[in-house]
């Protein structure tokens, strides 16, 4: 013990059972020469570009030393200010993380660290890595030259439902959907990515609710029962970010896009409905039910309005089914995965062509922001991180530099 | 009445005598002892301080047991343990509740130079674990399992019969008593839940129903799981009792 884990300390008044009593210069050097048998050194990959940033890290591409076609993503895990040893959120991400394998989700390669040197003060710093993904839907969206036809636009909601309906039947709740942590490979593969905020749930049993926190899912993507101080939410809280991003894929930026929790309240009001005990039975038991200032009178005009951009009418239909006010009237992921919108002509469709027309990875970091004089990243909730993969070069994909 | 008080304050001497002295034990002989005494004392749930335990076993299985001070690398398995399975526990909590039990009537660390070195060397340990583990951090609970076989064969016992012996409080403490051994590492979750449950039976006297009729009538379990060999069953019985030929007597 003294020789590893309090290396700039003398050893810890603990009774010692170790045999060897190092000096400070043996420390030094037998820490920097430990070798980890199964959590390799971050060198084995060469930094690229920095391709996020958020309020828990950095987001970096870089390339596998072994070998120059593999590209990966690398998430910094922060560790300044960190009280209680590894923080428990990157302990949670890395669980989840493991557990869900599946096409459609993010696959964690393993977790790197750097070698403790005297440099960092004898503390190594952790990444998560991931397999690289070129670009991310806030990035495609944003840029005009990307053109989604109807199958596409079917082929990634289908892609982000199957994600879901996996993850959801594997009792994890994502709690921070957004078009910018929906990544898509070259190859026209979606990954749900960032689980920094996920946790698993369990079906409340009667008489004792969970208690959740409230405080998830970045303001703009945030559905009205978590607005109104839910605590004993589930998967209804990711399938309104669903609706929200599918509305996006016609939209091209954020449907409802509120600046405070309350106007928020407001424009889900103005575009659903009013929050009544008629449409949504239970909703006066929440706790912020008669703290916020909720419109009344509203009618619901979600096929009204979005029928200008969405004119496929079973799209209207389905984003009807994800955008409903009462989470227990909401689509889940199996339901809508069973709408009509994905098996009627034009039928979903591969996106790896229209893909093959972009050279350029799109990442919503690097993208110019979609309103002028908004700020990208304010919106997001306290404890959000970034997203975990995105992109800049690859074999042929030009780095977007500023 | 002043009789009551010696007899109380008697009985109180004899526990405080049989609270192992971590001090003088040789070597890593009362690690476990110490992960469990620990995470009782900081209220977690049993099944997070069995996988504090296994994380222990896990790591000495990688490192040299001369190289490091057991007790902190235990603290810090303690910790990691409550953070992954959501139930995290104060590092400055960890630290005062190990060196308590050290340190038998001490009271709390003051906040100097050897509570932050105390405090410094469990992170860093923590750390040390959870790279030497892999960050592979959810292995398969046998507790899960034998949770689920005992209600169902509760489903199977007459009600009466069920009552009369405490077979799932005693399968529970074979099955928690067994981290005491680094085995727990050798056998899989499902089979060491039968196991626990099988030597409970044997131990309380208590035989399925029905099962004398069974061909073998131990086959009642391979509804349960269906690869583990009677052979098998037993050595992983003998394993968890010779947790109890230990010397010191666990508490």
């Amino acid at each position: 013990m003294q020789s590893v884990s309090a290396p700039r300390e003398s050893a810890p008044p603990v009774i010692s059972t170790s045999s060897t009593i190092l000096n400070m210069r043996e420390k030094e050097k037998y820490i920097e020469e430990f070798d980890f048998p199964f959590c390799d050194e971050s060198s084995k990959y060469e930094k690229v570009a920095k391709i996020g940033q958020g309020t828990f890290g950095e987001v970096f591409k870089a390339r596998a030393r072994n070998s120059n076609k593999k590209f990966v993503a690398m998430k910094k895990v922060l560790m300044d200010n960190e009280k209680e040893g590894f923080p428990i959120t990157a302990l949670r991400e890395i669980k989840i993380l493991q557990l869900l394998k599946h096409e459609n989700v993010v696959n964690l390669i393993e977790i790197c660290r750097t070698k403790a040197t005297l440099h960092n003060k004898y503390r190594s710093t952790f990444y998560l890595v991931f397999d690289f993904c070129e670009h991310d839907l806030a990035g495609l969206l944003s840029n005009v030259n990307v053109k989604f036809s109807l199958g596409e636009i079917k082929k990634v909601m289908q892609q982000l439902l199957n994600g879901l309906y996996y993850i959801h039947s594997n009792k994890i709740l994502h709690r921070d959907m957004k078009a910018a942590n929906v990544l898509i490979t070259k190859n026209g593969i979606l990954k749900l990515a960032d689980f920094g905020l996920a946790r698993a749930f369990s079906v409340a049993k009667s008489g004792q609710a969970n208690k959740y926190t409230n405080r998830v899912v970045t303001l703009w993507y945030r559905p009205p029962e978590l607005l109104l101080g839910d605590r004993n939410y589930g998967p209804p809280v990711d399938m309104w970010g669903a609706g929200c991003i599918m509305a996006e894929m016609w939209t091209r930026s954020p449907i409802m896009q509120g600046p405070t929790e309350q106007q928020q309240l407001i424009l889900i009001s103005q575009l659903c409905g009013s929050c009544t005990p008629d449409v949504w039975p239970g909703v006066e038991n929440l706790e912020l039910y008669n703290k916020m200032e909720l419109p009344k009178g509203q009618k619901r005009k979600v096929k009204e309005r979005l029928k200008h951009y969405v004119k496929d009418p079973y799209g209207c239909d389905l984003l009807d089914k994800l955008l409903q006010l009462d989470p227990a009237k909401r689509f889940d992921a199996d339901t809508a995965l069973n709408h009509d919108f994905f098996w009627t002509d034009p039928m979903p469709c591969e996106l790896a062509n229209m893909l093959a027309q972009h050279t350029q990875s799109m990442f919503e970091y690097l993208a110019p922001p979609r309103r002028p004089g908004h700020l990208r990243h304010h919106h997001h909730v306290a404890g959000a991180q970034p997203k975990p993969t995105q992109a800049v070069q690859d074999s042929g994909y030009q780095d977007r530099v500023f | 009445m002043k009789d009551v008080i010696d007899v109380i304050a008697l009985q109180n001497n004899r526990r405080e005598k049989r609270l192992p002295d971590y001090r003088s034990a040789p070597g890593h002989s009362l690690a476990t002892n110490f992960v469990f005494e620990c995470g009782i004392k900081l209220g977690l749930q049993p099944a997070t301080v069995a996988t504090a335990a296994i994380f222990y076993h896990k790591f000495f299985k990688e490192a040299d047991k001369n190289d490091y001070d057991c007790y902190v690398i235990c603290t810090a398995c303690l910790c990691a343990a409550g953070k992954s399975r959501d139930e995290p526990v104060k590092l400055r909590d960890a630290v005062n509740v190990a060196h308590n039990s050290i340190n038998r009537g001490a009271g709390p660390l003051e906040l100097g130079e050897e509570y932050w070195l105390w405090r410094g060397a469990v992170a860093q340990a923590e750390l040390l674990v959870l790279r030497l583990l892999g960050f592979n951090l959810d292995a398969p609970s046998p507790h899960r399992y034998l949770l689920h076989y005992l209600r169902s064969l509760q489903e199977w016992f007459p009600a009466a019969q069920w009552r009369s012996a405490p077979v799932a409080r005693t399968a529970m403490a074979f099955l928690q008593d067994f981290h005491h051994s680094p085995s727990i590492l050798d056998y899989r979750a499902p089979h060491i839940a039968v196991a626990c449950l099988t030597l409970a039976l044997h131990v309380l006297g208590v035989s399925v129903p029905l099962a004398s009729t069974l061909d073998d009538d131990a086959a009642w379990y391979s509804v349960f799981t269906k690869d583990l060999q009677k052979e098998k069953n037993w050595e992983i019985m003998e394993k968890i009792m010779q947790v109890y030929s230990r010397e010191p007597e666990p508490i």
